[in-house]
């Protein structure tokens, strides 16, 4: 994952600059990530190079690290509100600063739902989301974690910064079947053979 | 900067039309320049920015944003809407359209579907006595189809009967690549309807094809392809510029000289900081399309010329055209999944003609096979759903979503007109395209039938959720602004795309082409620029 914005560059990188200019390896990424291994090879591609025009114009000011125990406490409270467990703290690190820049009682508001899951007596998403509907603040905070891990973005609409595409949660229940655009899904002509149940969901 | 900038043959765009005329021009060993308004294009840049656009943009199709856009040539994007383009009228939704501006041109994002139009297509008034014949006839273009679907790599549905289709001569260079899971149960599906759902020939290798690789069924067709196995115009581009063509990015044509025979003797264009060149040649052809093509003839009206060049006749920006839309979304009973394969598989094409047509529109109806997965995750996020809810939500969307759509044939009316907005200018100063637009009776009364069939086909495929368009929505297929025709009075350009006004000049675009028929209209465009081609090859060897 990029933060800082590259020079201008007329071409595309070559490939050992990608891999070099991304701070995620690609280790990183194979153990973090349940994709198929099409998917592997250009995922350095999306969590977050900037030769592209639009997304150097739109990188934020770098920020300062996340004190290790706030970016492990945002993942494991990220676990419980997606239900998904091979989530990147790299991302995690960004969107916890995006949230945190939208709304500035982000952090306290957090550390809040945390202790409310904490007294749930079995916790899930579900029954998190069901109690926090009594507080629309947390509510609303906990709706945000989850638009951000399944959508890739922070803010709404088509000025918004994108931290994911293709490891947006929302790209995953369907890509058994449904490409991600622009990526491989598998060879010519895959589309042919029947589709999987609906009921199957895969694994992620 | 005392470059002589001179070539036989200078051609002004290098989209399909211009890069086609480039690359035969450059064939026969003439000396060609090219003026892009816009940058060069990279597409591993375009993947990226697509990559890294907002869901929302890409779950509203957002084909623009991706594409670099300069403020020396700017082009339209809807999100949010620029305001480069100016439409009113009573149906200006239909014509905001997406262009790109750009070395390689709009069949950047288009999604290569390379139809024939039908015999009937090219002589509507001689035969319903509505609208405009063409300046020749189908078997008159046949060839030049047939060349345009090899340059381009057409793959088709050899071997299968459809009616009503454009007789050929020879086979499709590609067979049809096979249908996805929603292709298949569609076409059931709608067959008890009466409607035929047969495969849409398409501008993409169901084959490696001229060095370009097969297609992987990526999904992205509109916008940008990644891998190359949709054509580009820039491939033509760049087999002109391999045999010696000159490709000039960032000149905007803004002015053309006339001699007193009033022949074109130079065209002139601005770099991004408004120096002014001048380029001669022999013989000139604009190849801007159907909306910058009548803006550059309006804006470089001179003292002989006062309406615009090519303009005696008033026609120059009159009768745009295009294919007013009308699209439905649902949720289909049992799953679809939609997404297999290119973004436009197959098409309903047994409405595209018939004796109606002396009364209203022919249309073709389809089913987009863009992936549902981006509206679906944005619409189940949008539910407030959570967990296993959650995910089975996006994943039942993606399996069920389905967008059809009908296209409606426009009749040329003088009316709906493009002129120079009196408000808006750009960067250099030059005005922004204005268009008055009104799809007519024609059109309106074809669509009330139109919406019916929406319907049955929702019911077909036990639609719930289902949503219409209340307006008519624009396709990008942009004919008519200048006319081709017999009489001089009455249309711009002849059967070759040769000016009436001026001997020199050719339009290589789809606004030459006289009906709109009811498909995409680049290979009949591209089919026109290799006729043209050969009329200027011809004069070339009688000068």
């Amino acid at each position: 994952m990029s933060i800082t914005p590259e020079a201008d560059t007329s071409g595309p990188l070559p490939e050992a600059e990608r891999w070099a200019s991304s701070a995620l390896t690609r280790r990183q990424i194979m153990l973090r990530s349940a994709v198929s291994a099409g998917a592997i090879a250009t995922a350095a591609l999306l969590t977050g190079l900037t030769s592209g025009t639009m997304l150097r114009a739109r990188n934020n000011a770098e920020s300062p690290p996340l004190a290790p125990d706030v970016r492990d406490r945002f993942m494991r409270f990220s676990h419980l509100a997606t239900g998904h467990t091979a989530l990147s703290p790299v991302l995690g690190e960004r969107y916890y600063q995006a949230l945190t820049g939208q709304d500035h009682q982000f952090p306290a508001k957090l550390n809040a739902l945390v202790d409310l899951a904490g007294r749930l007596p079995r916790p899930s998403v579900e029954a998190l989301e069901e109690i926090a509907r009594q507080q629309p603040a947390l509510h609303g905070a906990l709706m945000a974690v989850i638009r951000a891990w399944y959508s890739g973005v922070v803010a709404e609409g088509s000025q918004a910064t994108v931290y994911a595409y293709e490891a947006a949660l929302m790209y995953q229940p369907a890509r058994d079947q449904v490409v991600i655009p622009t990526f491989a899904h598998d060879g010519p002509n895959y589309w042919v053979k029947a589709p999987p149940p609906v009921s199957a969901m895969p694994a992620f | 900067m005392a470059e002589d900038l001179s070539a036989d043959v200078v051609i002004v765009g290098t989209g399909i039309c211009g890069s086609f005329v480039a690359h035969e021009m450059a064939k026969a060993g003439l000396s060609v320049i090219m003026l892009e308004a816009g940058p060069r294009i990279d597409r591993d840049e375009v993947v990226e920015n697509w990559r890294n656009m907002p869901p929302h943009n890409k779950s509203e199709y957002d084909y623009a944003t991706p594409y670099p856009l300069v403020p020396w040539a700017p082009h339209t994007n809807y999100f949010p809407d620029n305001g480069y383009l100016h439409v009113d009228g009573p149906d200006r939704t239909a014509y905001m359209q997406g262009i790109i501006k750009g070395v390689g041109g709009t069949t950047w994002h288009w999604a290569a579907s390379s139809w024939r139009y039908l015999v009937n297509d090219f002589q509507l008034k001689s035969t319903y006595g509505v609208g405009r014949d063409y300046a020749f006839t189908y078997d008159e273009i046949e060839p030049y189809y047939f060349k345009a679907e090899q340059e381009i790599g057409v793959c088709g549905p050899n071997g299968m009967d459809i009616v009503p289709s454009a007789p050929r001569k020879q086979p499709w260079p590609m067979d049809s690549m096979p249908y996805g899971p929603a292709d298949r149960r569609f076409t059931e599906l709608v067959k008890p309807l009466g409607f035929e759902n047969t495969p849409v020939p398409q501008g993409r290798n169901s084959r490696p094809y001229d060095n370009r690789p097969q297609c992987c069924g990526n999904n992205n067709c509109m916008p940008i392809c990644p891998i190359g196995a949709m054509y580009h115009a820039v491939y033509h581009a760049q087999k002109a510029e391999a045999l010696g063509a000159r490709i000039i990015p960032n000149a905007v044509a803004y002015a053309m000289e006339t001699d007193a025979q009033n022949n074109i003797t130079a065209i002139k264009y601005y770099d991004p900081d408004k120096q002014s060149f001048r380029v001669t040649g022999k013989t000139f052809v604009i190849a801007a399309n159907g909306i910058e093509t009548p803006k550059l003839l309006l804006l470089a009206a001179n003292d002989r010329n006062p309406r615009g060049i090519a303009n005696s006749s008033d026609q120059v920006g009159r009768n745009m055209m295009d294919h007013p839309g009308i699209g439905m979304s649902f949720q289909a009973a049992e799953p679809m999944w939609v997404g297999g394969g290119s973004v436009q598989m197959s098409s309903i094409t047994n409405h595209r003609d018939g004796p109606w047509r002396s009364e209203y529109s022919a249309i073709q109806i389809g089913m987009n096979n863009t992936a549902q997965n981006s509206r679906a995750g944005m619409k189940a996020l949008s539910m407030g759903l959570v967990g296993h809810k959650l995910d089975e939500e996006i994943r039942k969307r993606s399996a069920h979503g389905v967008d059809i759509y009908v296209n409606h044939e426009t009749l040329a009316h003088p009316d709906n007109r493009l002129t120079l907005s009196t408000q808006y200018k750009d960067k250099l100063g030059i005005p922004h395209p204005h268009v008055y637009y009104d799809v007519g009776e024609y059109v309106r009364t074809s669509a009330v039938k139109s919406r019916q069939h929406l319907m049955n086909i929702a019911k077909a495929l036990g639609g719930t959720e289902i949503s219409m368009s209340q307006n008519f929505t624009p396709n990008n297929h942009i004919t008519g602004g200048t006319i081709m025709g017999k009489d001089p009075r009455d249309s711009v350009v002849d059967g070759w795309c040769r000016t009436h006004d001026h001997r020199n000049l050719f339009l290589a675009t789809g606004g030459a082409m006289a009906a709109a028929g009811t498909v995409n209209s680049t290979l009949t465009m591209a089919a026109l620029a290799l006729r043209a081609s050969e009329e200027i090859l011809r004069d070339m060897k009688h000068a």
